[in-house]
């Protein structure tokens, strides 16, 4: 009888895991994914500011590793952020959720958001002390310039799309 | 009781069409109203004085030519007026459809050759970007690596003109390496391979 009952839990576990585990892969991909873009988007950006602001050769020695740290300590606050998020999904979808768990859950998602915030603070700091005025204000101008041609990228991976999707009969 | 009434009332009763309860009423209000009562005396004094002028005797030849000159007046007034409102008619016509043939070519104009202003969004920081260029794209991985590839081409774009092949030092920048997943590497290994095929092939030819 023992036997029988360890037999049918294991069978249930491995259905179960079998059901849960694609989902949590593919949230996972999804993650590693979007870091990834984001990765190459920073890159993108740190090659456009070097032509945008004529960044001197000691400014880029100085601003290329500060980013690059910077972006792999959000990075992290990122994937933390994104498995508070789950847990408090997780907690919400419960018939009676705690509302300790949630106010735990609310208050570190809270701290998270103001790590990145303190980290975004931080290349703003460091970036007052490396550039010159002129290239401060430069530098504003910039971001709005790649957010545009961000968004154009964002067109054309739209149209690449559109053209590569079957036309209906 | 208004005084209007009262001045019309006193008037009617002069041409004697005032009925009997209306004279009470009007005795009645004129025995508080002095302002009546001083418009009645006026007009009783006028009464008088028309009563005492005398009666012009006048032929009735006369009569006859002063009615027809008085209607040739009339007519030739009616005339004047009606051409003159005519006239301001079609002036205030003129300049409507001048004022509104004005408009529309202004209006053709701005809508041909200016671009309408868009309300735009300003960003402070790269991270305002990343927020933003993140929530246009949601959750659709396809979109999302079809992006990625575009930004991609886009880095590819911005080093071949900064000439990082004639860079030595391009080959060890961590920052673009270390961010690329083996994919990418691949990408670009294909990418460089088809570009030395072509050289190499327009270097035979």
């Amino acid at each position: 009888m023992k036997a029988k009952s360890l037999v049918a839990l294991s069978l249930g576990l491995i259905i179960l895991s079998s059901a849960v585990f694609p989902a949590v892969q593919e949230q996972e991909n999804e993650l590693q994914q979007r870091l990834r873009t984001r990765e190459n988007i920073v890159t993108l950006m740190l090659l456009r500011m070097t032509r945008f602001l004529e960044l001197t050769e000691d400014q880029t020695a100085k601003i290329y590793p500060l980013v690059t740290r910077i972006e792999k300590e959000k990075m992290e606050i990122n994937r933390k952020i994104a498995r508070q998020m789950q847990e408090l999904r997780m907690i919400l979808r419960e018939a009676d959720p705690d509302p300790e768990a949630l106010r735990i859950r609310i208050q570190s998602l809270k701290e998270s958001r103001e790590e990145l915030r303190s980290k975004d603070a931080e290349v703003e700091a460091q970036l007052e002390v490396i550039l010159t005025v002129v290239q401060q204000a430069k530098y504003l101008v910039f971001m709005n310039v790649f957010f545009k041609e961000l968004r154009e990228n964002l067109e054309r991976a739209r149209n690449i799309r559109g053209k590569a999707a079957p036309k209906k009969k | 009781m208004r005084c209007k009434t009262i001045e019309k009332w006193l008037s009617d009763r002069i041409d004697g069409e005032l009925s009997e309860r209306k004279i009470k009423v009007l005795q009645t209000h004129l025995e508080s109203c002095l302002s009546c009562r001083s418009y009645a005396a006026a007009l009783e004094i006028i009464q008088d004085e028309a009563r005492s002028i005398q009666k012009p005797q006048v032929s009735p030849s006369y009569w006859a030519k002063f009615t027809s000159e008085l209607k040739a007046n009339l007519s030739s007034k009616k005339t004047e007026k009606r051409l003159a409102r005519l006239s301001v008619k079609r002036w205030q016509w003129a300049g409507a459809s001048a004022a509104l043939t004005l408009l529309i070519i202004v209006g053709l104009y701005f809508l041909l050759f200016f671009e309408k202003p868009v309300p735009e969004m300003v960003v402070f920081s790269y991270e305002d970007s990343l927020t933003q260029i993140s929530q246009e794209i949601g959750r659709d991985p396809e979109l999302e690596n079809l992006f990625n590839l575009v930004v991609l081409a886009s880095i590819g774009e911005s080093l071949e003109r900064s000439g990082w092949q004639d860079s030595p030092g391009f080959q060890e920048n961590f920052i673009l390496w270390e961010n690329l997943s083996e994919e990418e590497i691949r990408l670009i290994e294909s990418e460089i391979k088809k570009e030395e095929k072509i050289e190499e092939e327009s270097d035979e030819g």
